[in-house]
C-alpha cells in the first residue's frame, strides 16, 4: 500500500512534455548534530555476535564527506542486565561488539555517552520470516514491461501484526534500495515482494535482505525514505524532521538522530539469467 | 387616543394599498436571438424611473413601476442594446431577445461578459466570464480550458502547471464548491490536472465568487465557481466542433419542438497514445466526457430541464499500474413562475465520483467513491423595486466509499476487505435580501443555516481518553492511538450532528455613477473534506465527512473594496482587500499515510488557517484591444498547535505557509482584433514560486543519505512565469455558407521557461552524491485547433 503516491509520482513523470534536470540551489546548513545508526542484525543462520554501531553527525547538503564522531562509550544491555561493550575502531567512529547475544522477543537498551551526554535508546529484538526459495524473474516487467524484474515470495504471520524492511543492494545504485511494509492488508498470506530496474541484466548480482521491524521503526523508516528522496515529486508529502527512538538523557532538546533497532535477517542472493 | 391609533392604522394600510396599486410588474425573459440560448446578468434600466434590475441564471427578470409610459433599455456586453418604448398598464409579460453586436472594424467587441465593473450593485469579490472570452486566450496544445482561464483572474492560483484544481484567496482545492448546472463536480482534471472536465463548447458562462457568497451557496469554505451548460438552439440543429491536438470534440444542438424545447449532446475524447514517446507502447493515457441537455418549456410559466454529465479517465500503465476515475451527474431542474414577482427552481441531482487503482506491485485493486442525492428548491421574490428576496432549501445526501480491497489476482497477498462506508445529510435553509436602501447604498444581507448529520450503519472508534493520536513526550512525535474499542450505529441512526448559522452580508455605496466603495463579510462552513497531505492534491485523495475528530470546518472572511469606470466604462478598475479565517483546519502528523487509511482520524491534528491579501483588476473593456491585468499580493498560512503544554504541535505550533501560497501573483491578459479575419490573444504570468520545505543539512542512516529539513515551506520555488500567443484565423467571416471554420494556433510557454513544479532532493544512483532535481511540466508547446460550426 506504502508505495502507491511513488507510483503515481513515477506516471506522471511520463507526461512526454516534463523533464527533470539536475539544479543547484542555494541552502544554508544547520548547527551539526549527532547520528547513531545502531543497527543489531541478526541474520538467520549466524550466532550475531558481531554487530557495529556507527556514530556521525550531519553536514551540509552537497557536503560529499560524513563527519565520523570518535570517542563515545557504547553499551548496549538486556532485560537481564548483560552488558555488551562497543569499543571503537579508533578514529573510525565505528564501534564493534564480537560478543553480543541476540534473542527473539529480548529488549534490548543502548547507552552512547559522548562529551558528557547521555543518550539511550529501547527496542525489543524481532524475528523475521524466511525468503522463500523461488525466486523468480522476468525479463519483461517494471514500468514500461521491458525490464528485468525479480519477485520473492514469504510468509506473512496471521497471528500478529507485522511489519518487514526490505533492502536490495544491486550493482545499479551505489546505495541499497529499501522499502517498509505491513501486512494490514494481507494477514497470514504469502507475501510478494518485486524489484525491477531498466539497467538490470544478466550476471548482475542482487543482495535481499528482509527484517523483521517493529511498528514505530517502520513509522520511522517511511519517514526517512522521503526524507531521502524516495517518495519525491510533485505529489510528495510534506518532509520534516524524521527523529527516531533515541533520547538524550542529559539535555532533552538536544536528540541525536538515527535509531537503534534489533532485527532478524533472513539474506537470499540471485544472479540475473 | 385609540382612534388616533386606528387612523394612523388605517392611513397605513390604505396609503399601503395605494402604494402597491399603483404599481404594476414587467417581467419575462431575455434570449439570444441567433440561438435562443437565455442570457444571465443582462441590465433591464428605465432611465425615468431610474430603476433596474439583472435577469437571474434562467435569463428571468421582474421589475416593479408605477404604472405609465416608459422607455426601457436592456444591455449586455457584446450585445446591441434594446431601446423599447413601453406602455405599462397593468402587469405585463415582455420577453425579449437580443443581437450579438456584428463584428465590424469600427466597433470591434471582444464579448468580455465582465466588462464594466458594477457600481451600484453590492456583489463584489465575484468574477465572471463569458466563453468567448475563454475561447480566445491562448491554451496549452490549443486546448481551450476555462479552470485555466480563471487562473487569470486576481486572487485566483493553482499549486503548479498541471496540478488538480485551483485555489481563491488562499483557500484549499477542496474549497471550492464547483457546481455545474447545479451538480457537484468533486474532480475537476482530466489527464491529472492537463485539461479541466468542462468541455468549453457546452458551456455558457461562468461565475467565480471569491468572497461575498450570497447564502444560497453552501458547503464549502473558500469559493463558489458556478458554471452553466448552454440549453440548446430551440430553432435550428446547428453542429459544432474542434479537432485539437490532444483531444477533438464535437457538439449538437438543435429543437425537440421548434420554440419550445431543445437539446445539446456534446462529447470529447482524447486520443489514447498521445501521452507516450513510445507508440509501440501498450501503455495509454486517455480521457473521454459526455455532456447532455435537454430542455422544455411547458408553457410560459413552467419550463423543465434534464441534463447530466459523464467523464472518465484512464491510465493503463499495461503490467504496473492501472488507474481510473470518473465524475458522473445527472440533474432534472423545474423552473416555475409563480408570479410576476415569484420565480422559483427546483431541482434533483444526483452525482458520483469514482476512482480505481490496480498496481501490480502491492497486488490490490482498490476502489473508493462518493455519491450524493442532492435536493434543491429556490424562489426569487421580487417584493419590489428595492427589494428582492431569495429563499429556499437544499438537501444533500451522500454516500462515502473510502475504499473496497480486492486482490488483483490469484497471486496477489492482498485479502479482499471493505473500509467502512460513511452516510451522512447535509440540509440547509437560506433566505437573503438585495436590498437597495438609497440611491447610494445597496444592501445584500442574509442567513443560511446548515446542519449535518452523521448516520449509521456505521462502527464507530472509542479511543482512550478520546485522543485519536497520541503523543510521545519522550521521542517527541505523533503516533496513531489504537481504538479501545466501538461502538455499533444501526442504519441511520444519528452518529454525531453539527449546525451552524452562516451570516451573509455585501454592501456598497455608489460615491457617483463611476465609483463605489463595497464592503462584504461571510461565513461558511464546510462539512466534507478531501484527505490528502501531499504538496499538491492528487486525484488519489478521498474525500471524508465530519465526525467526532474532523471538525467541520468554519470560515469567516471581510473584505473591502473599490470599484471604478473610466471613460464611459472604457476602463474599470477593482481594488480588494481580504481577510479570511478558517477554524478547525486538519493537518496530518508526519508521514501519515492516507491511502487506503481505515481511520483517518489517527492521523489527524486540529488547527487552523488564515489568508489575507490584496488584489488589483484593470480591465480595458472596449475597442479592438481588450483585457485586464491582475494582481495579487497575499500570504495564506495555516497552524496547528499542539493540544497541550507538553505537545509541539506541528512545526512547533507556529504559522506556516501553506503549500500553495504564492506572494506575488501578476497576470497580463489581451485580445486584439486586428480584422475580421485576424484576432490575438496573449497572456503573460508571473508569480512567486510555491512554498517548498529545503533542507538545512543531511545524514548518513544505513547507507542511505537522508535530507534534513528545516521549518515547514519556510522556501519558495523559484518565480514562476511563462508568456503564451494564440491567433485565431477565420478564412471567410462573410460566408454566407452554413459551414463556417476557424483555425486557433497557439504557443505556451513562449521562451521556453522551465518552470519548477518541484524539487526533489535525492542521491544520484550512479555517483551516490546528494543533488537538488527541478521537474517542470511544459516546456514551449504549440497547438493548432480547427473548429467549425454547421
Amino acid at each position: 500500500m506504502k508505495n502507491i503516491l511513488r507510483y503515481l509520482v513515477i506516471s506522471c513523470c511520463l507526461f512526454p512534455l516534463a523533464c527533470t534536470k539536475v539544479v543547484e540551489v542555494d541552502l544554508e546548513t544547520a548547527e551539526p548534530k549527532l547520528v547513531i545508526d545502531a543497527s543489531i542484525d541478526w541474520i538467520k543462520g549466524t550466532a550475531g555476535n558481531e554487530q557495529k554501531i556507527k556514530l556521525s553527525t550531519t553536514t551540509g547538503y552537497y557536503n560529499p564527506v560524513f563527519p565520523a564522531v570518535s570517542g563515545a562509550d557504547i553499551v548496549v544491555t538486556n532485560s537481564e542486565n548483560t552488558v555488551f561493550s562497543f569499543v571503537e575502531n579508533a578514529g573510525t567512529g565505528e564501534y564493534i561488539c564480537s560478543n553480543f547475544h541476540p534473542v527473539i522477543g529480548e529488549t534490548y537498551t543502548l547507552k552512547v555517552v559522548l562529551h558528557g551526554e547521555t543518550y539511550t535508546a529501547t527496542e525489543t529484538c524481532i524475528a523475521a520470516p524466511d525468503i522463500e526459495n523461488n525466486i523468480e524473474q522476468n525479463n519483461a516487467g517494471g514500468f514500461g514491461g521491458d525490464e528485468v524484474e525479480i519477485s520473492y515470495y514469504y510468509q506473512d504471520n496471521g497471528n500478529e501484526e507485522n511489519y518487514y524492511l526490505h533492502r536490495i543492494v544491486s550493482p545499479v545504485s551505489t546505495f541499497p534500495d529499501y522499502k517498509a511494509e505491513d501486512d494490514g492488508n494481507s494477514q497470514g498470506n504469502l507475501m510478494q515482494e518485486y524489484f525491477s530496474d531498466k539497467d538490470l541484466k544478466p550476471g548482475d548480482m542482487i543482495n535481499i535482505r528482509l527484517y523483521g521491524i517493529s511498528r514505530r521503526y517502520y513509522d520511522y523508516f517511511r519517514k526517512l525514505l522521503t526524507a531521502s528522496g524516495a517518495g519525491g515529486g510533485p505529489f510528495q508529502t510534506t518532509p520534516g524532521q524524521v527523529r527516531g527512538n533515541i533520547i538524550n538523557q542529559t539535555h532533552f532538546a538536544n536528540f541525536a538522530y538515527g535509531y537503534f533497532r534489533v532485527s532478524e535477517v533472513d539474506v537470499r542472493d540471485y544472479t540475473v539469467r | 387616543m385609540r382612534y388616533k391609533i386606528i387612523y394612523a392604522l388605517l392611513l397605513i394600510t390604505t396609503s399601503f394599498r395605494a402604494y402597491s396599486q399603483e404599481k404594476v410588474t414587467l417581467s419575462g425573459t431575455i434570449t439570444i436571438k441567433t440561438n435562443t440560448e437565455t442570457i444571465s446578468g443582462a441590465s433591464i434600466f428605465i432611465p425615468a424611473a431610474k430603476v433596474s434590475t439583472v435577469t437571474n441564471a434562467y435569463g428571468f427578470y421582474s421589475i416593479t413601476l408605477p404604472r405609465g409610459e416608459y422607455t426601457i433599455v436592456i444591455s449586455h456586453v457584446g450585445f446591441e442594446n434594446i431601446e423599447e418604448h413601453i406602455m405599462l398598464t397593468g402587469n405585463t409579460r415582455k420577453d425579449f431577445s437580443m443581437l450579438e453586436k456584428s463584428k465590424t472594424l469600427d466597433e470591434v467587441v471582444v464579448k468580455y461578459n465582465n466588462s464594466a465593473s458594477n457600481i451600484r450593485k453590492p456583489e463584489m469579490s465575484v468574477n465572471k466570464l463569458s466563453i468567448a472570452t475563454v475561447k480566445k486566450m491562448p491554451a496549452v496544445m490549443g486546448e481551450v480550458d476555462i479552470l485555466k482561464a480563471i487562473l487569470q483572474l486576481p486572487g485566483v492560483s493553482n499549486a503548479q502547471e498541471g496540478a488538480t484544481g485551483f485555489n481563491v484567496r488562499g483557500g484549499p482545492v477542496d474549497g471550492n464548491l464547483i457546481l455545474l448546472d447545479e451538480a457537484v463536480v468533486y474532480n475537476t482534471s482530466h489527464l491529472f490536472g492537463f485539461l479541466s472536465v468542462f468541455n468549453a463548447d457546452v458551456i455558457k458562462d461562468l461565475k467565480l465568487y471569491k468572497g461575498g457568497i450570497p447564502a444560497s451557496f453552501g458547503g464549502r469554505t473558500s469559493s463558489v465557481l458556478d458554471i452553466y451548460q448552454k440549453e440548446g438552439n430551440n430553432k435550428e440543429y446547428h453542429l459544432t466542433g474542434g479537432i485539437g491536438a490532444v483531444s477533438s470534440r464535437l457538439l449538437a444542438e438543435g429543437p425537440i419542438v421548434k420554440d419550445k424545447g431543445s437539446f445539446v449532446v456534446a462529447g470529447r475524447a482524447s486520443y489514447g497514445h498521445l501521452f507516450l514517446k513510445l507508440a509501440d507502447n501498450p501503455n495509454a493515457v486517455s480521457f473521454y466526457d459526455l455532456n447532455a441537455k435537454l430542455n422544455y418549456k411547458i408553457n410560459d410559466n413552467n419550463r423543465i430541464f434534464l441534463s447530466g454529465y459523464f467523464g472518465k479517465d484512464n491510465m493503463d500503465f499495461s503490467n504496473f499500474f492501472r488507474n481510473n476515475y470518473s465524475n458522473s451527474f445527472f440533474n432534472l431542474r423545474w423552473n416555475h413562475v409563480f408570479s410576476d414577482k415569484l420565480f422559483s427552481n427546483a431541482s434533483v441531482i444526483y452525482s458520483k465520483y469514482n476512482y480505481g487503482l490496480k498496481i501490480k506491485y502491492v497486488g490490490i485493486d482498490w476502489v473508493s467513491d462518493i455519491r450524493n442525492y442532492n435536493l434543491k428548491y429556490n424562489f426569487s421574490h421580487h417584493l419590489s423595486d428595492k427589494l428582492v428576496l431569495n429563499y429556499g432549501v437544499n438537501s444533500i445526501y451522500y454516500q462515502f466509499n473510502p475504499g473496497t480491497i480486492k486482490p488483483m489476482d490469484a497471486a496477489s497477498p492482498v485479502n479482499a476487505g471493505q473500509i467502512e462506508k460513511k452516510y451522512a445529510w447535509e440540509n440547509a435553509l437560506y433566505i437573503s435580501a438585495d436590498h437597495q436602501l438609497t440611491d447610494q447604498i445597496s444592501l445584500n444581507y442574509g442567513l443560511r443555516y446548515s446542519s449535518f448529520l452523521r448516520l449509521g450503519e456505521q462502527h464507530v472508534n472509542n479511543y482512550a481518553g478520546d485522543q485519536a493520536v497520541l503523543f510521545n513526550p519522550e521521542l517527541q512525535i505523533y503516533e496513531e492511538a489504537r481504538p479501545v474499542s466501538t461502538t455499533h450505529y444501526d442504519k441511520n441512526r444519528k452518529i454525531i450532528d453539527f449546525g451552524n448559522p452562516e451570516p451573509r452580508l455585501a454592501v456598497s455605496y455608489a460615491l457617483n455613477d463611476h465609483q463605489s466603495i463595497k464592503a462584504s463579510y461571510n461565513r461558511m462552513s464546510q462539512y466534507i473534506h478531501l484527505i490528502s497531505n501531499t504538496a499538491s492534491v492528487s486525484p488519489l485523495d478521498i474525500w471524508a465527512p465530519s465526525d467526532q475528530y474532523l471538525k467541520p470546518e468554519i470560515l469567516d472572511q471581510v473584505a473591502l473594496g473599490y470599484f471604478r469606470n473610466f471613460s464611459n466604462g472604457k476602463y474599470s478598475l477593482e481594488a480588494e482587500a481580504f481577510y479570511k479565517k478558517t477554524q478547525n483546519k486538519a493537518d496530518y502528523i508526519d508521514g501519515a499515510e492516507l491511502i487506503a487509511h481505515r481511520a483517518i482520524e489517527q492521523v489527524l491534528l486540529n488547527g487552523e488557517a488564515r489568508a489575507y491579501g490584496l488584489e488589483l483588476m484593470l480591465k480595458k473593456n472596449t475597442g479592438k484591444l481588450t483585457g485586464w491585468l491582475s494582481y495579487t499580493l497575499s500570504r495564506a498560512e495555516q497552524r496547528t498547535p499542539g493540544r497541550n503544554a507538553e505537545e509541539p504541535g506541528i512545526n512547533r505550533g507556529d504559522w506556516y505557509r501553506a503549500n500553495y501560497d504564492k506572494t506575488h501573483n501578476l497576470s497580463l491578459t489581451a485580445a486584439y482584433q486586428l480584422s475580421r479575419k485576424w484576432s490575438f490573444g496573449g497572456i503573460f504570468t508571473y508569480q512567486t514560486g510555491k512554498a517548498a520545505t529545503y533542507p538545512i543539512g543531511k545524514y548518513q542512516y544505513q547507507g542511505i543519505t537522508v535530507a534534513n529539513y528545516g521549518e515547514r515551506n519556510i522556501n519558495s520555488l523559484p518565480a514562476y512565469h511563462h508568456l503564451d500567443l494564440s491567433a485565431t484565423y477565420t478564412p471567410k467571416p462573410d460566408s454566407k455558407k452554413r459551414w463556417k471554420g476557424e483555425w486557433v494556433f497557439s504557443i505556451y510557454n513562449v521562451y521556453n521557461r522551465s518552470n519548477a513544479a518541484s524539487l526533489m532532493f535525492e542521491q544520484n544512483r550512479e555517483t551516490g552524491l546528494s543533488e537538488a532535481k527541478r521537474i517542470s511540466i511544459f516546456g514551449i508547446i504549440p497547438g493548432v485547433t480547427y473548429n467549425f460550426r454547421f
